[in-house]
């Protein structure tokens, strides 16, 4: 491994750590990828015990790669603080700070005289926040969580609602499991977006039976899925070899009685109250079914409260064994491996199912609780194979394609931006479209299907080739690797439309990156650090450096010499954000 | 459109480390390489409508004792029509009726469109559009006395979004890599070498595994148009002068670069898919530098834009070297579980409006007869509503229509309303379809120029049906 390559002018690197402990971190190990290892760091493997917990950070470049899987992106502030830490102690500390909310930016925002708020604000403000929030490590997971409860408000543009759903997922970001579906569940949000706030009783009289959207998709995809999987996430088989069907129409036909009665707080079953959409839904007696409701093997009495229906189903819902290995494979491919191995699977499922996860420096994580999520997280971010250095020579089939919001704020964060305010940037507004734009947008996904599928198999790859899950491929196009590239080319140069001109917003700050002009190549690592934790080959880097020496610096006036030095600089900034590395993190 | 300066495609070309594969090469057209195989075009085009569209909102009876049952089991859905007064769409004074050249077919039964789907009415009556009535995924005939037998065999994960979605376009659930569009193209792909592959199968939406064959994959057209990347193409970015011009070329260079060697699989997908974006991109901008505008107009909604980029791409088909092409547009909300009578409305709208269009923008052209357009859904829907929806069903009625289609016609089935009858599931009243997705595709296939064999090996479960040719498109009812 390399040294890292921070220049000397840089307040974040002090010279003691230029002596990297335990040879430079990560160490030469020749351990194959996916390998749970003890020690990361130090000597070369041999007969030795290790020396130190595999979370230990013990260089730069280890603490940029650990904050790209936990955190919207290392800022280099962030990494230098790492740097000698140990990760479980660092994320530690992130789950003890207190959480930050959207409800209260957008209460704050000026309406107009019909009292409106600004359209598309909503948007612009998560954008800021997320970027800004100090407890990165809960905002990183609510955003994990928003891709698998999905709410969008594409078809509905209240944004007081989503922002409440927004604080839902933020909030129970780290509690229990059973507490964020029971949330989701009474959300005026989630009730519209899946059609079931208002959703009344059945109807014989009139063959009217109810809505089914809700029972259906809580089941397949917030909860257990639809084949009954082994602790590791692999499929149980039946006798013949076959999957095994988790529910069927009649379940779901039972399940649908459940979610009757449930309509806006205020009082009026059919309508809405000025604030609706910040409270939760209350039940409706006379609205919800009386019949006896049985699913999954469950039977809840005839007559059974609304309340009391609702409870005992979340119940029964949380207590099926599949809810843990579904919702670990789920959440890591939000954080580290697109394709996660059924042993990872295992340990995060372990930790979801004992509500603790211990740490290899001691540390213990969660309750106790079944399915406490700090357990399970802190079992996705600090599992060993995490850290391992993969072998050299083979190809490694492990990593995560970073989605493209990923990317963006860690652009934002690694360059420290000023004039953070995302309603003067107008290609902040709605980040959707694949064109010119990211392809994704937070909240905001076509369908309950999130914009990519957990199970996608790209053909046409090498990844597709081996039957290798790659969500994040789904939304990766000829349009989309143009747009994302004409994207964040435009904010690298700072040249994205701002809405007033004269206010400078998403401003980068390239003042060490600008110190090492004179040295190409010096720049090109410090990026390759920065960015993508020393992972660029070998070739990336050669093209960029050739690239950016090619670039021409005029010498007649001062001017002209910054100026095309500031080219040169967002040039390579813009290169390596666009390269190969840049996607992926492994 | 694109308007790139050759300068850079030609030093794109010269540059070391510029490497592509041989077929792109081609494409560049350097002199003449794209000169047109006159010898037949054809092109079938897929219109997915995302949430399983509601067969009996879509096609109603209409003779009065048909539509008074389908309106008494949907009392909740024609009552949030408010169907009995005199400006409902579904007051059965306002539907249009379809005048059938197979009335004989169905006895006394007669159908109709709501009015919201005029447009396509009016292309019925013409011949130009037909029906293919209760369609959908089938392992093999089945019946509900089999069901409840469980002696059926039944496709997987009925009922499931996104299953069903892969279903349609694959015959299996989601995970499944190939589509049948994609491989009626390996097909052609394999009998007529000098075909374009980059070309062959065009997205104008999402990566969904329709398109998705063994040689051919899937090129995005977006409906704004094709994009360059900046980097290299806006000059403002690194100067105007000619000294940074030698900058920008090694810049496409770089994007165009397949492989970096990269360790890690995800890397080298990565660097391989961008570097084909950039190559992708820039011979379809090429190509549109010969496009003419169209004097058709399209509507500005999602289904009429995506239309108008099939339109355009096949007007210049020539410089793009095809003699086939499949094309998939698809859109979204027609999972109608609520306010249905406020939502399909429109959505039939857009939907007539953008098939409409694009059949004047291919009369213009002269195409009208060498296209086929269909529709698909992930099911129809459920005839005994929830009050003010409808919820997942099975069977589901579509839509064909092109020059060559044998129209004004109702294939396959539109059966009663009469939900306690075998016709239907046990529960709800979800049509059990008695023609499978993949009987409709083969049909779609041989006009297309599919002989039986490669229908048989692109589509496998064919073979478990009688009638391979349901006859809309001309051909015998084999």
């Amino acid at each position: 491994m390399r040294t890292i390559q921070f220049p000397k002018a840089t307040l974040i690197v002090a010279a003691s750590f230029f002596v990297a402990a335990c040879g430079g971190g990560g160490g030469e190990s020749s351990v194959p990828p996916g390998t749970p290892v003890a020690g990361g760091g130090g000597g070369t493997g041999g007969g030795s015990p290790p020396a130190e917990p595999a979370s230990k950070i013990d260089s730069e470049i280890e603490a940029s790669r650990f904050l790209a899987r936990a955190t919207f992106g290392g800022s280099k502030r962030d990494i230098a603080s790492l740097n000698g830490d140990d990760a479980a102690d660092w994320l530690a500390r992130e789950f003890s700070k207190s959480a930050s909310l959207t409800m209260p930016a957008l209460l704050a925002e000026p309406r107009d005289s019909e009292g409106r708020l600004r359209n598309q604000r909503v948007n612009e403000l998560y954008w800021d926040h997320i970027i800004t929030a100090n407890d990165q490590v809960r905002q990183r997971m609510a955003f994990a969580l928003s891709q698998i409860l999905v709410y969008s408000d594409a078809a509905d543009s209240d944004q007081i609602t989503r922002t409440y759903y927004q604080d839902i997922l933020i909030r129970n970001a780290l509690g229990n499991y059973r507490d964020l579906l029971e949330e989701v569940t009474y959300s005026p949000a989630m009730g519209q977006w899946l059609t079931y706030l208002a959703n009344r009783k059945g109807d014989p009289r009139k063959g009217r039976m109810p809505d089914e959207n809700y029972a259906r998709e809580v089941l397949q995809l917030f909860s257990i899925g639809l084949i009954e999987l082994n602790m590791d996430g692999t499929p149980k088989l039946d006798a013949q070899g076959q999957q095994i069907e988790t529910y069927t129409n009649d379940d779901i036909e039972g399940l649908a009685r459940v979610f009757t009665g449930l309509s806006w707080s205020g009082g009026d079953f059919w309508k809405k109250p000025q604030d609706g959409p910040i409270n939760p839904m209350i039940m409706y007696p006379e609205q919800h079914s009386e019949l006896e409701k049985t699913f999954l093997g469950t039977t809840i009495p005839a007559g059974t409260s609304g309340t009391e229906t609702i409870d005992r189903a979340l119940d029964t819902i949380f207590e099926h064994p599949n809810v843990a290995p579904f919702m670990s494979r789920l959440l890591i491919q939000r954080f580290t491996q697109s394709d996660p191995s059924p042993a990872y699977v295992q340990r995060v499922a372990t930790a979801f199912e004992s509500g603790r996860f211990t740490a290899d420096n001691g540390r213990v994580f969660g309750t106790g609780q079944r399915g406490d999520l700090q357990a399970t997280l802190a079992a996705v971010l600090l599992d060993a194979s995490t850290f391992a250095e993969p072998g050299s020579g083979a190809t490694v089939t492990s990593g995560k394609v970073r989605e493209p919001i990923l990317r963006f704020t860690h652009w934002a964060r690694a360059f420290d931006i000023s004039g953070i305010d995302a309603g003067n940037e107008g290609r902040l507004r709605d980040t959707r479209g694949s064109e010119n734009a990211l392809g994704q947008q937070a909240f905001r996904s076509p369908s309950v299907f999130n914009f990519y599928r957990p199970g996608y198999i790209a053909p046409g790859t090498n990844a597709g080739n081996r039957n290798i899950t790659v969500p994040e491929f789904q939304i990766v196009n000829e349009s989309s690797s143009v747009g994302y590239l004409n994207f964040m080319t435009d904010f690298a140069f700072d040249r994205s439309y701002q809405r007033d001109r004269d206010i400078d917003t998403y401003t980068p700050d390239y003042s060490d990156e600008l110190a090492l002009v004179g040295d190409p190549t010096a720049l090109v690592d410090h990026l390759d650090d920065l960015l993508t934790g020393g992972r660029m080959a070998d070739a990336e880097k050669a093209d960029i450096v050739d690239i950016i020496s090619t670039v021409e610096i005029r010498t007649n006036n001062a001017e002209n010499t910054a100026a095309d030095q500031e080219d040169m600089v967002q040039t390579a900034v813009a290169l390596v954000l666009n390269s190969p590395s840049f996607a992926v993190t492994w | 459109m694109a308007n790139i300066s050759r300068r850079h495609v030609l030093a794109g070309l010269g540059t070391a480390g510029f490497a592509t594969s041989l077929s792109s090469m081609t494409g560049l057209g350097l002199n003449n390489a794209w000169a047109a195989d006159t010898g037949g075009y054809k092109a079938m085009v897929c219109i997915f409508l995302k949430g399983g569209m509601d067969g009996a909102d879509t096609i109603l009876p209409y003779d009065q004792a048909s539509y008074n049952q389908l309106r008494n089991v949907r009392s909740g859905l024609f009552g949030a029509y408010n169907s009995n007064s005199a400006a409902s769409t579904r007051n059965r004074a306002n539907l249009l009726q379809m005048n059938l050249e197979n009335s004989g077919d169905f006895g006394g039964r007669q159908f109709a469109m709501p009015a919201e789907l005029a447009p396509l009415h009016s292309m019925f009556e013409g011949g130009d559009l037909a029906v293919v009535g209760n369609v959908g995924p089938l392992i093999e005939p089945t019946t509900r006395t089999a069901m409840d037998n469980r002696t059926a065999i039944l496709p997987k994960r009925l009922f499931s979004h996104n299953d069903q979605q892969s279903t349609w376009m694959s015959f299996g659930v989601e995970g499944v890599s190939r589509g049948w569009g994609g491989r009626f193209m390996d097909r052609v792909v394999a009998s007529a070498p000098n075909q374009n592959r980059v070309f062959s199968a065009i997205s104008t939406s999402s990566n969904d595994v329709f398109l998705a064959g063994e040689d051919v994959t899937q090129f995005k057209v977006g409906s704004g148009g094709i994009s360059e990347p900046n980097l290299y193409s806006n000059r403002g970015l690194l100067g105007y002068n000619d000294g940074d011009d030698a900058a920008r070329d090694k810049i496409r260079a770089f994007l165009a670069k397949r492989d970096f060697q990269n360790q890690n699989i995800f890397e080298q997908d990565i660097a391989n898919s961008t570097a084909k974006a950039v190559d992708n991109t820039e011979q379809f901008a090429q190509a549109q530098e010969n496009a003419t505008p169209f004097a058709t107009e399209f509507a500005g909604d999602r289904v009429s834009r995506q239309m108008r980029s099939v339109a355009e791409t096949i007007k210049i088909r020539q410089f793009l070297n095809v003699s086939r092409q499949m094309f998939y547009v698809s859109t979204g909300g027609y999972d109608t579980h609520s306010n249905q009578a406020n939502s399909i409305g429109g959505l039939h709208a857009q939907l007539a409006a953008a098939i409409s269009s694009f059949r004047e923008a291919m009369i213009e052209i002269g195409e009208w007869d060498n296209v086929l357009v269909f529709t698909a859904s992930d099911f129809g829907r459920t005839v005994i509503d929830n009050g003010n929806g409808t919820d997942h069903g099975w069977g589901g009625h579509h839509f064909v229509a092109g020059g060559g289609v044998q129209g004004k016609r109702l294939y396959g089935d539109v059966p009663f309303a009469d939900v306690d009858s075998n016709e239907y599931t046990k529960s709800r009243g979800r049509l059990i379809p008695t023609t499978s997705v993949e009987q409709y595709a083969a049909t779609m296939g041989s006009w297309f120029g599919l002989d039986n064999s490669e229908l048989r090996a692109s589509l496998p479960n064919l073979n478990n049906f009688n009638q391979t040719d349901l006859g809309f498109m001309g051909g015998a009812t084999s």
